[in-house]
């Protein structure tokens, strides 16, 4: 298990956010709020590990946070391959990572 | 959107937004496509939202340092809403650029959102615009030198940790560990900080001695040097432990980081057995400097030189910033790595090198002289950040076997020596004997590195060892897009 830290807020108390809507993560509800990007909405609820590698089977997540380097990749609504930094969460979505598998 | 242009900037970063700015007011139809959701690029990072108009920023967003420039910049900007004549499309990506056989126009297949999409779902669809003149404006991204266990996750780069706080509010972790070296280091502790998150340390490869040394190159650019002493003080008083001469060897944890190990180095850049030092980490905040996105310009025909001073493969670009196809211009990061005062500098004068082009006379407060002028002071700091950033050789030849170094195929440095052993020495012949850079990111986060490997194992020069073309489409896109109508 890793060190956790995922009871701490992550969220920048002073930053102004829209409303808060809600996740469903590997079938569990996650906080959000309007604005947030998928990848800033997993790392908050202290979600690091998106993905396993093709050939090596080792865990991926955010790395570039921009976009570019494809690691973040999670399904979402159903449709796999979409990059957690790049889409925007909205109320309902329905992210998976690991394929559901979350240790 | 129209189905043509005068002019198609590519990228609403600082150097489109200039360009679009400037060239608003002439008459002109002019369309900046952006694959971001929001204007802003990586500097200005959605300080500037849609819902606080295109030029506006919202103060509550001005968190980090980066937002004093946004501000000073979206203060400079004539404009507030929307300019009159200028598109804009948001997440939409160029897939490459084609010319228009018999004509003097430019073809863009772009790539742009479909709403209300008929399944649910936005797949996007594929569309051609046409424009008369084109500006690539398509920015820089990070670099890294790969160390064992980069690919776990905790492990981001230092652009990625900001962007983390600018866009969406949230720190990486309660304790972030800053590594590699780049003046995004001190940027990136200032704002964890103020954000009231923890620095557990900040470790850069550079001496201070060495930085001293460079800073002569900052002789027309004194305030920059006072801002980087000013933020090295805040970190200071901020009780951030700062190191030097130290690198990052290995990141490690089971299913995500739990520990970063590291080595002090030699004058030389070389690791010093017996160094090592464990730090306990949940996230490692990691980068070295920059690379510029070349890779639509190269499609596009644009030849493209090595400079070492300006972070490596940049856009070829006359004193205009045309590039070398006509009517095709160049700014910002992809002409040299200089931060966001050079690209607010160039986007502004490829449009009044556009606008010159077209016989309009332009209503811009500058002339192109002035902008060159201050394009020339920029490029001493470009000589200070990239020097700065430079990663000795050694350091390359010295990355062990089993790191990976394409993150997307999983090559390993191992698997890149045989090869390179074996004859296959130039970027373009390594690149299809291993794939690397040939997954998803179509080398966007390996390729530099590949390279830098290739001239400290062959010992040849930029030059002989080549570059890798880019093929359209040069960004990744689903094939329901193309049959979309």
């Amino acid at each position: 298990m890793h060190i956790s830290d995922t009871k701490t807020n992550l969220r920048i108390a002073a930053m102004k956010r829209g409303r808060e809507i809600s996740l469903l993560v590997d079938g569990r509800p996650c906080p959000a709020y309007e604005g947030e990007t998928v990848h800033a909405v997993l790392t908050a609820a202290g979600i690091r590990a998106l993905r396993i590698s093709r050939k090596t089977g080792e865990p991926r997540g955010i790395f570039c946070g921009m976009g570019i380097c494809y690691e973040c990749r999670v399904t979402i609504d159903g449709i796999a391959d979409q990059r957690a930094c790049m889409t925007q969460a909205k109320d309902g979505m329905q992210v998976e990572t690991l394929k559901g598998k979350q240790p | 959107m129209k189905p043509g242009y005068h002019v198609v900037i590519v990228g609403s970063g600082v150097a489109g937004i200039a360009a679009a700015d400037t060239l608003a007011g002439h008459g002109l139809d002019i369309l900046v496509i952006d694959e971001n959701p929001y204007p802003g690029g990586q500097m200005l990072r959605e300080t500037c939202r849609f819902s606080h108009g295109f030029w506006k920023f919202d103060p509550a967003l001005m968190r980090s340092k980066g937002f004093a420039l946004a501000r000073k910049i979206t203060r400079n900007l004539k404009q507030t809403g929307l300019p009159k004549g200028v598109d804009c499309v948001h997440k939409a990506q160029v897939l490459g650029v084609f010319k228009d056989p018999g004509l003097m126009t430019h073809r863009l297949l772009v790539h742009v959102p479909q709403s209300p999409s008929p399944d649910g779902w936005d797949h996007g669809r594929v569309l051609e615009i046409k424009a008369e003149y084109l500006v690539f404006a398509t920015g820089a991204r990070e670099r890294w030198l790969p160390f064992k266990g980069w690919t776990l996750p905790g492990v981001m780069s230092l652009g990625g940790a900001q962007i983390l706080m600018k866009s969406s509010g949230i720190l990486p972790a309660r304790h972030t560990l800053i590594a590699g070296t780049s003046p995004l280091q001190t940027a990136l502790a200032a704002d964890i900080l103020k954000n009231k998150g923890f620095v557990t340390a900040l470790l850069d490869e550079n001496r201070l001695t060495r930085k001293i040394r460079l800073l002569p190159l900052l002789r027309n650019q004194w305030p920059r040097a006072g801002e980087g002493a000013v933020q090295m003080l805040g970190l200071i008083l901020g009780k951030v432990w700062c190191r030097q001469g130290v690198r990052v060897v290995e990141a490690r944890g089971k299913e995500g980081l739990e520990s970063v190990v590291t080595a002090e180095l030699d004058r030389t850049g070389k690791t010093l057995a017996g160094t090592q030092k464990i730090y306990p980490a949940r996230a490692l905040a990691i980068g070295y400097g920059f690379s510029a996105n070349i890779e639509l310009p190269v499609q596009a025909g644009c030849g493209i030189e090595y400079h070492k001073d300006r972070g490596g493969w940049v856009v070829r670009a006359d004193e205009n910033l045309e590039t070398s196809v006509s009517s095709v211009y160049a700014a910002g990061e992809i002409t040299g790595i200089a931060g966001a005062g050079k690209s607010f500098i160039e986007g502004k004068l490829a449009a009044l090198s556009i606008l010159e082009k077209l016989r309009i006379t332009h209503k811009s407060p500058e002339t192109a002289r002035d902008l060159i002028f201050r394009r020339t002071q920029q490029m001493g700091y470009s000589k200070f950040l990239n020097r700065l950033c430079e990663v000795p050789s050694s350091a390359f030849e010295a990355i062990p076997d089993e790191t990976l170094i394409c993150r997307c195929e999983e090559i390993s440095m191992g698997e890149l020596k045989k090869r390179i052993r074996q004859g296959f020495q130039t970027a373009g012949s390594l690149k299809k004997a291993t794939r690397c850079g040939m997954g998803r990111c179509q080398g966007r986060i390996c390729r530099p590195v590949m390279f830098d490997i290739l001239l400290a194992l062959t010992g040849r020069n930029p030059e002989q060892t080549g570059k890798s073309l880019s093929r359209a489409p040069v960004k990744n896109v689903p094939m329901k897009a193309f049959l979309q109508k």
